[in-house]
């Protein structure tokens, strides 16, 4: 199944700890941040294309497209993925066989293996991820510059057309 | 044959001013997108300095897979006619700089000089491929680590403490297994371990 998971009903379960004492109520103004996002779980096998407006995190394994361009997409150490993957930020720490395509941000952590290209403004990449493939830094007229896990140092955004222009390249 | 090494401590990464990167940054201009091909493993800190030039970097983290299928066909090491497959490029692929770091000191000259001309075939005359070759005796049992620091300093590292003994290639056989590669300068460092420039001619 694709479970909901909201952060906020993390917090509140965490605020109301038993050892923590009876949880204080939140003041009126305080903003409710909800952002919730879609698991899929590590028993679920998809194959097909996946699209929706919402965060996903995947520790299952899917086969064919991830499309998810205006969302973070985070493929969990158990994830196991045979896709391309668009995504507003894709953090990867399962494996990706496929081509990754972020509108913001591709961070490949230290558990990673991911074969395929890279195309993204910024990218963050672990030492010790296995990755093959190549990585795209000029995204069209040179615009997008990348960085590493080590400067944190933020890149300008190319525009969309742009990386779409240079997706296809890919 | 593996030796151990007596240490006391890990071993921990050592800075060093590389004339060979210099040389090597010098055919990087500043008017077009490059094509950097590093046979070395995923690196944040090389990525990053890669990134600060118009370039596309494909990483192929050579030895890992070179060791891997060397297990699959359970030989001691794979056969030169297979290292080809290892890197499937598309005809379409033109390398400006190629990074092969101390790899060759992982390879018999069949085994060099099958992986050079196969990057050749994806590299335009003036093409350039960076190497450090080892003079030594011995040398760690796995590729060293080497992370680009800036244009004038990397750091590496030895992941292993044991050693395997060093094919030290000779000048004259190391000429005749690069092909269409010419040495266009070289560096010899105080460790015994020479810089290579080399230029596709």
């Amino acid at each position: 199944m694709i479970w909901k998971k909201s952060e906020t009903d993390e917090a509140s379960a965490q605020a109301q700890s038993p050892s923590q004492g009876p949880p204080a109520p939140l003041p009126r103004s305080a903003p409710q941040a909800v952002k919730e996002h879609a698991l899929i779980g590590p028993t679920i096998e998809i194959k097909g294309n996946l699209g929706g407006d919402e965060d996903l995190l995947v520790e299952g394994q899917i086969e064919g497209k991830i499309e998810l361009r205006q969302h973070s997409v985070t493929i969990g150490k158990s994830g196991r993925v045979r896709a391309d993957i668009h995504g507003r930020t894709i953090v990867v720490q399962g494996e990706v066989h496929g081509n990754l395509y972020g509108e913001e941000q591709i961070v490949l952590r230290q558990t990673s293996t991911v074969r395929g290209n890279l195309l993204a403004p910024r990218v963050t990449l672990e030492d010790g991820s296995n990755f093959k493939g190549s990585i795209d830094m000029t995204a069209g007229n040179a615009t997008a510059t990348l960085v590493s896990q080590a400067s944190g140092v933020n890149a300008k955004a190319p525009q969309n057309s742009q990386l779409e222009k240079a997706a296809d390249k890919i | 044959m593996t030796r151990p090494i007596v240490q006391d401590t890990p071993p921990q990464p050592s800075v060093y001013k590389s004339l060979g990167l210099s040389t090597l940054l010098r055919f990087l201009r500043d008017d077009r997108k490059h094509t950097i091909l590093d046979l070395g493993p995923a690196l944040g800190a090389n990525v990053e300095f890669w990134a600060r030039h118009q370039c596309r970097l494909y990483i192929e983290d050579f030895y890992r897979d070179f060791t891997a299928r060397a297990a699959e066909e359970n030989e001691e090491e794979p056969k030169g006619a297979n290292l080809a497959d290892l890197m499937p490029f598309n005809d379409e692929t033109s390398f400006d700089i190629v990074l092969t770091w101390d790899l060759f000191n992982y390879l018999n000259l069949a085994q060099l000089e099958s992986l050079v001309r196969h990057v050749s075939h994806f590299c335009k005359p003036g093409a350039a491929l960076f190497a450090l070759i080892s003079s030594q005796p011995d040398i760690p049992d796995q590729p060293t680590v080497f992370r680009i620091l800036d244009t004038e300093r990397m750091a590496y590292e030895t992941r292993t403490q044991t050693t395997r003994p060093c094919p030290r290639h000779q000048p004259r056989e190391l000429a005749k297994a690069m092909g269409l590669f010419q040495v266009s300068s070289s560096f010899l460092l105080r460790n015994g371990i020479q810089e290579y420039v080399f230029v596709r001619g």
